[in-house]
C-alpha cells in the first residue's frame, strides 16, 4: 500500500465523471473503475464517495437510475449527463493545465532561471 | 433544471423514500464490498466488519449526502414542524383556544374584506373605468352630480375638448304583455354612443346609430341579456324581430351580454331595454332648465379630471352670463369619477367596517401572544436547556417562530373556511341597495388576503414571545427551574397586552354604541305617515284605451270598489309618489309673487293624489280642507300643501286662498288654490328633513303611473293577493307590480344603517369576549403565580376578604387604564363615523359612559373568577407549592 497516493482535494469530483464516463456504474462501481484505472494507485475513502455521488447529481453533472445489478440485486446506476460530459472535458483541459505547469515548475533547473 | 425540482420534491414529499434509497445504495456498496473481501479469503463476519471499516462513519456520510443535496434547511423545517405539532398536539385546549380565536379574527377581516374588495376595490366592468366619470349641473355647490338639461349638455360637449364622448341617460319604462302576465320592465332612453361610451360590446346584433337618436325615430331597441333570457327564451333569431313596449312597437337590434351592468338611476330598478333618446334641441323638454337627464363622459387619455373639470366650469359660467334666465348664478359643474358615483355614502360604512374588523384581529392576535408568552413563561426551562445544549438564539427564534406560524396557518385554513360561510351570509344580510352586492364572492384575491392575514398575525403574536424568551440568560432561567413565576418584565408585558385589548374593545363598543343610538334615533323619527298596516302596489295604465283621463280614472275606481269590498281593506287611494322610494320635484310658483327668473323659484314634491289619501296615510290636516268627490276636472283647481311649504313659502301670511302652479309658470293656464295645509312627510328617508310639498287632486292633474295605498285591518302580506286580484279584474292586460307592504319601505331605508350597525354591534360583541378572556387569561396567571405570596399574606392573617380586594384591586388598575387608553383612542377615531350618524355627536357622553360602565363590568366579571380562587387558597398548601 505504500505506492498509493493521497488524493488531491477537488480531484474526487473529476475522477467520478471519468469514471462513469466510461460507461453507467453503481456506486461501488466507481470505486472499482477507479482504482481499475489508476491502476491500483488512487485510494479513496469509501464513504466518501456517496456524498460527492450526490453532490453531481443535484448539480445535474449525472442522473441516476435504478436498476439490477450483474449479481441481480437492486442497484442504483449512474450515467454522465451532457453537461456532465463538457465539465468533465474542461476539467481535463485544465488539469492537463495545471500538471504540465507544476511539471515544467518543478523540473526547472538552476541555469534556467 | 428539472432533476433539482424533482429531487427537491422528492426530498420534501417523499423523504422516507429518498431515506430508504440511500440506505439501500449504501448497504449495496457494504454487501458487496464484503463479498469481495470474502473471496479473498477472509471469513464471512470478518469481512463484513473490514468493509465496515474501510467504508468509515455510516451516518456522517449519509448526513454530508443529504448535505449535499442541498437539503438541510428543509430537513431542518421540517423537523421544526414536526416538534410543533407534536408540541401544540401535547396542549390541544391551548391550541385550539388560539385557533378558535385566530379563526374568528381571519374569518370575520376575509369576509368584509371580499366586500370591500367587490364594492369598492374592483375595477368597474366598463373600458378604462377610471377614465368615466357621471357629470352634472350643480345649482347649489353640490358635488353629487344629479341631472342636467338637454340644451347644457349639448353645449357642453359642443365647447369643451377634454371627452372622448358624453352620453345623456334616462328613465324610459315600459309595458311588455306578448309572452306571458303583463310586465313593466324597467328602461333607459340613451344617447347612440351609451354604450361606446361605457365600451360595451353586443352580444349579438349592434348599438344604436346616430340617426337612430332622433326624435322622429325611436324605432329602435336594445335587450339587456335577462330580459333576452326570461322573456324571450334567449331567441338567436330576435334580431330585427318587433316587439311591442306599452304603446309602440321597436324592432330589437341587439342583446346585451350577461356579463353588462347598466348604470342605474335611483329608486328606479335596474334598467332591461334600452331605446334611443332621441331628443332634439327644438322639444320642449330640451330645454336648459329641464334639468331631468343623466349624463355619463369619458376623459380623452391624458386628460387630468381635475383639468376637465375646470374647463366644463368655464363653459359653465359663460352659459350662465348668456342665459341669467336659464341658470342660478351661482351653477357650477358637478363632476364625479363614476365610482365614486356609484359606491357612494357606502364607502365610509364599509371602510369603517373594514377599520372594525381589523381591530377584532388585532384584539384576537393580542390574546394568542398572550397566551403564548404565559406558555412561554411554563417553556422557559426547555428553552434554557436547549440553549445550554447549544442552540442558536436564531434557532430558538425559528422554532418558537414555527409554531406560531403552524398555529396562524391553522387558524387562516379556518377562518377562510368561516369567512367563506360569512361571505354568502353577508351577501344575504347586505342590504340590496348595496351597489355591487351580487358581486361579492370569495376569489382568488381574497383567500390570498386570508392568507397574508395569517401569515401576519403568526409574525404578529409569534415574534415577541419568541424574542423575550430565546433572550432570556440560560444561567438564569436554569436557576429559575422550579419556580413557575415569570419576570416582572413579562408579566407587565401582558399587562400591556391586555390594556390594549381592552381599549380597542372599548373603541369598537363606542362605535357600536353611537350607530345603535342613531337607529333608535331615527326610528322614533315620526315620518309625517303612518305605515304600519299599509299595503302598496303599483300601476302603470298604457293603450290607445287609457288616452282619456276619465278612462284611467274609472280603472282606479273599478279596482278600489273590489278592494273596499275585501275583509280585512280599511280604505284605499291612489298616490303618484310613494314615500321613501318615489322622486318627483317641480317648481314652485306663486301666481302674485314673480322672481326676476323662473328658475329662482324653488322645487316642491308633486304629489298627485286621490281624496282620501289623507286619511289612508294618516296625514293630519293643519288648517283648510282635505280633497273631496268634488274636486273633478270641471271644478276650480286646488291644492294642499305640506306645513313646511306655508311656512316657507308665506312666512307671515295666510296660505290658504293663494294661487299656485306646478311645473312650468304658465298664465294661460288655471291656477291652483290652496284649500289646506296638511302635516309634513318625510319623501327621502327618515335621516332627511322634510322639504316643501303640495299636492293636486288626481282628478284634476293626472300623473303618469300610480301606487295604490291600502290602509288594512290586519297584516298586509296577507292581503297581497286579493290586492292584485282587484285590479287585474278590471282591466288583466295592465301591468300591477311591487305589491308589498308600506314598512318595507321604511325598513329598506333604514337597511344600510342596520346592516352597518348589525355588523360593528357583532364586531363589538366579538371584541368584547375576546378582551374578557384576555383579562381572565392575564389576571388568573398572575393569581397562580402568587399563590404563595397569597399562603403568607393569609398565614399572617389576611381574611379572604382583603385578598380578594387585592386582586380585584389589580384588576380595576389594569381596566382602568386600558378604559382611559381607549377612550383617548375613540375621540380620536369616532369622527370617521360622523357621516354614518344621525342626531348623535361623535363624543356623546351617554353612549361613552355606558360603554365604559359596561365594559368595566366585564373586566371586573372576568377577574371575579381568579380572584376567587387565590381567595380560597389553603395557606398549607399554597406554602408548599413550587
Amino acid at each position: 500500500m505504500a505506492d498509493q497516493a493521497e488524493l488531491l482535494p477537488g480531484t474526487l469530483d473529476l475522477l467520478i465523471l471519468k469514471a462513469v464516463s466510461l460507461g453507467e456504474l453503481h456506486g461501488y462501481g466507481v470505486l472499482l473503475r477507479i482504482g481499475q484505472i489508476s491502476g491500483g494507485a488512487l485510494t479513496i475513502e469509501q464513504g466518501a464517495l456517496y456524498p460527492a455521488l450526490y453532490r453531481l447529481e443535484v448539480q445535474g453533472l449525472l442522473e441516476s437510475e435504478w436498476g439490477i445489478s450483474e449479481n441481480n440485486r437492486r442497484a442504483k446506476y449512474y450515467r454522465l449527463t451532457p453537461a456532465g460530459r463538457k465539465r468533465l472535458r474542461e476539467e481535463t483541459a485544465s488539469w492537463n493545465r495545471l500538471v504540465s505547469a507544476i511539471a515544467a515548475a518543478l523540473g526547472a533547473k538552476a541555469q534556467e532561471v | 433544471m428539472r432533476s433539482r425540482l424533482r429531487l427537491l420534491w422528492r426530498a420534501l414529499f417523499r423523504r422516507s423514500t429518498l431515506e430508504r434509497d440511500m440506505d439501500d445504495e449504501l448497504r449495496f456498496h457494504l454487501e458487496n464490498r464484503a463479498a469481495e473481501l470474502a473471496r479473498s479469503g477472509l471469513p464471512a463476519s470478518e469481512a463484513a466488519r473490514r468493509a465496515r471499516i474501510e467504508f468509515g462513519a455510516v451516518e456522517g456520510h449519509k448526513e454530508r449526502c443529504r448535505e449535499a443535496r442541498g437539503l438541510r434547511l428543509f430537513d431542518e423545517l421540517r423537523g421544526d414542524l414536526r416538534y410543533a405539532s407534536r408540541v401544540l398536539r401535547k396542549s390541544p385546549s391551548f391550541a385550539l383556544t388560539a385557533i378558535a380565536t385566530l379563526a374568528l379574527g381571519i374569518g370575520a377581516n376575509t369576509a368584509i374584506f371580499s366586500a370591500v374588495k367587490a364594492v369598492l376595490l374592483n375595477q368597474l366592468p366598463y373600458r378604462d373605468p377610471d377614465r368615466l366619470v357621471k357629470l352634472g349641473e350643480a345649482d347649489n355647490g353640490e358635488t353629487d352630480a344629479s341631472t342636467i338639461g338637454y340644451t347644457t349638455a349639448y353645449d357642453w360637449r359642443r365647447l369643451s375638448h377634454s371627452f372622448e364622448s358624453m352620453s345623456l341617460y334616462r328613465t324610459g319604462a315600459g309595458a311588455i304583455a306578448e309572452r306571458g302576465e303583463p310586465e313593466l320592465v324597467s328602461g333607459l332612453r340613451v344617447n347612440y354612443d351609451f354604450f361606446d361610451t361605457l365600451g360595451i360590446r353586443m352580444q349579438i346584433g349592434r348599438g344604436f346609430l346616430p340617426e337612430e337618436d332622433r326624435p322622429d325615430r325611436r324605432h329602435e331597441a336594445v335587450l339587456a341579456h335577462g330580459l333576452w333570457m326570461r322573456r324571450f327564451g334567449g331567441d338567436p333569431n330576435i334580431l330585427g324581430r318587433a316587439i311591442r313596449l306599452s304603446d309602440s312597437s321597436f324592432t330589437v337590434v341587439g342583446v346585451l351580454p350577461a356579463g353588462f351592468r347598466t348604470l342605474e338611476i335611483e329608486g328606479f330598478g335596474t334598467p332591461e331595454i334600452f331605446e334611443p333618446l332621441g331628443y332634439a334641441l327644438t322639444d320642449p323638454f330640451a330645454c336648459r332648465d329641464c334639468q331631468h337627464l343623466q349624463l355619463i363622459a369619458r376623459l380623452k387619455p391624458g386628460v387630468a379630471a381635475a383639468q376637465a373639470h375646470a374647463e366644463l366650469n368655464t363653459i359653465m359660467a359663460d352659459l350662465v352670463r348668456h342665459y341669467p334666465a336659464s341658470y342660478p348664478p351661482q351653477a357650477k359643474v358637478a363632476f364625479e369619477p363614476l365610482r365614486d358615483h356609484l359606491v357612494g355614502s357606502v364607502s365610509t360604512a364599509l371602510w369603517v367596517l373594514m377599520g372594525a374588523v381589523g381591530f377584532v384581529l388585532l384584539i384576537a392576535c393580542v390574546n394568542v401572544a398572550n397566551l403564548m408568552l404565559a406558555r412561554a413563561t411554563g417553556r422557559a426551562k426547555e428553552m434554557a436547556l436547549r440553549a445550554a445544549l447549544g442552540a442558536a438564539r436564531w434557532r430558538l427564534i425559528r422554532q418558537l417562530l414555527t409554531e406560531s406560524l403552524l398555529l396562524a396557518v391553522a387558524g387562516g385554513i379556518a377562518g377562510v373556511l368561516l369567512g367563506w360561510w360569512c361571505t354568502s351570509r353577508l351577501a344575504a344580510l347586505a342590504p340590496r341597495e348595496l351597489p355591487r352586492i351580487n358581486e361579492i364572492h370569495m376569489d382568488a384575491a381574497v383567500l390570498w388576503f386570508g392568507l397574508a392575514a395569517s401569515l401576519f398575525t403568526g409574525m404578529l403574536f409569534g415574534l415577541m414571545p419568541a424574542l423575550r424568551t430565546s433572550g432570556a440568560d440560560p444561567n438564569d432561567a436554569l436557576k429559575d427551574l422550579g419556580k413557575a413565576t415569570g419576570s416582572r418584565s413579562r408579566r407587565s408585558l401582558r399587562d400591556l397586552l391586555a390594556m390594549g385589548e381592552l381599549a380597542l374593545a372599548f373603541v369598537l363598543a363606542v362605535g357600536a354604541g353611537l350607530l345603535g343610538k342613531s337607529l333608535v334615533r331615527l326610528m322614533n323619527v315620526d315620518p309625517g305617515f303612518d305605515p304600519h298596516n299599509v299595503l302598496t302596489l303599483k300601476t302603470y295604465v298604457y293603450g290607445a284605451r287609457y288616452q282619456k283621463p276619465e278612462v284611467e280614472l274609472g280603472y282606479y275606481e273599478q279596482a278600489f270598489a273590489r278592494l273596499r269590498a275585501t275583509p280585512g281593506i280599511e280604505s284605499v287611494a291612489m298616490t303618484s309618489l310613494l314615500p321613501m322610494t318615489d322622486f318627483d320635484r317641480a317648481g314652485f310658483h306663486i301666481r302674485d309673487r314673480r322672481p326676476a327668473h323662473d328658475s329662482e323659484d324653488p322645487s316642491a314634491d308633486r304629489y298627485s293624489v286621490s281624496p282620501d289619501y289623507f286619511r289612508v296615510m294618516r296625514i293630519p290636516l293643519k288648517r283648510g280642507r282635505l280633497f273631496t268627490n268634488q274636486d273633478i276636472a270641471a271644478a276650480p283647481k286646488v291644492a294642499v300643501i305640506s306645513e313646511t311649504c306655508a311656512r316657507e313659502r308665506f312666512p307671515n301670511q295666510e296660505a290658504i286662498g293663494k294661487q299656485i302652479q306646478l311645473g312650468g309658470r304658465d298664465d294661460s293656464k288655471p291656477w291652483m288654490t290652496i284649500v289646506g295645509i296638511v302635516g309634513d312627510v318625510r319623501q327621502y328617508g327618515l335621516d332627511t328633513a322634510p322639504s316643501i310639498a303640495a299636492y293636486a287632486p288626481q282628478a284634476q292633474d293626472l300623473s303618469f303611473g300610480y301606487s295604490l295605498v291600502a290602509r288594512t285591518t290586519t297584516d298586509p302580506r296577507g292581503l297581497e293577493r286579493a290586492a292584485r286580484a282587484a285590479f287585474l279584474a278590471a282591466d288583466p292586460t295592465q301591468p300591477v307590480f311591487q305589491v308589498r307592504p308600506l314598512e318595507s319601505y321604511m325598513a329598506s331605508s333604514l337597511a344600510q344603517r342596520r346592516f352597518t350597525l348589525t355588523l360593528l354591534a357583532l364586531f363589538g360583541g366579538l371584541a368584547l369576549a375576546l378582551a374578557a378572556v384576555g383579562i381572565y387569561g392575564v389576571v388568573s396567571c398572575a393569581v397562580t403565580s402568587r399563590t404563595r405570596e397569597m399562603g403568607i399574606r393569609m398565614a399572617l392573617g389576611a381574611e379572604r376578604r382583603d385578598v380578594l380586594t387585592m386582586v380585584l384591586q389589580q384588576a380595576a388598575v389594569l381596566a382602568g387604564a386600558g378604559l382611559a387608553a381607549g377612550f383617548a383612542a375613540s375621540l380620536a377615531l369616532t369622527r370617521f363615523l360622523a357621516s354614518l350618524l344621525f342626531e348623535v355627536r361623535t363624543t356623546d357622553a351617554e353612549t361613552l359612559a355606558a360603554m365604559a360602565v359596561l365594559l368595566a363590568a366585564v373586566g371586573l366579571a372576568a377577574s371575579y373568577l381568579p380572584a376567587r380562587r387565590a381567595a380560597s387558597v389553603d395557606p398549607t398548601v399554597a406554602l408548599r407549592y413550587e
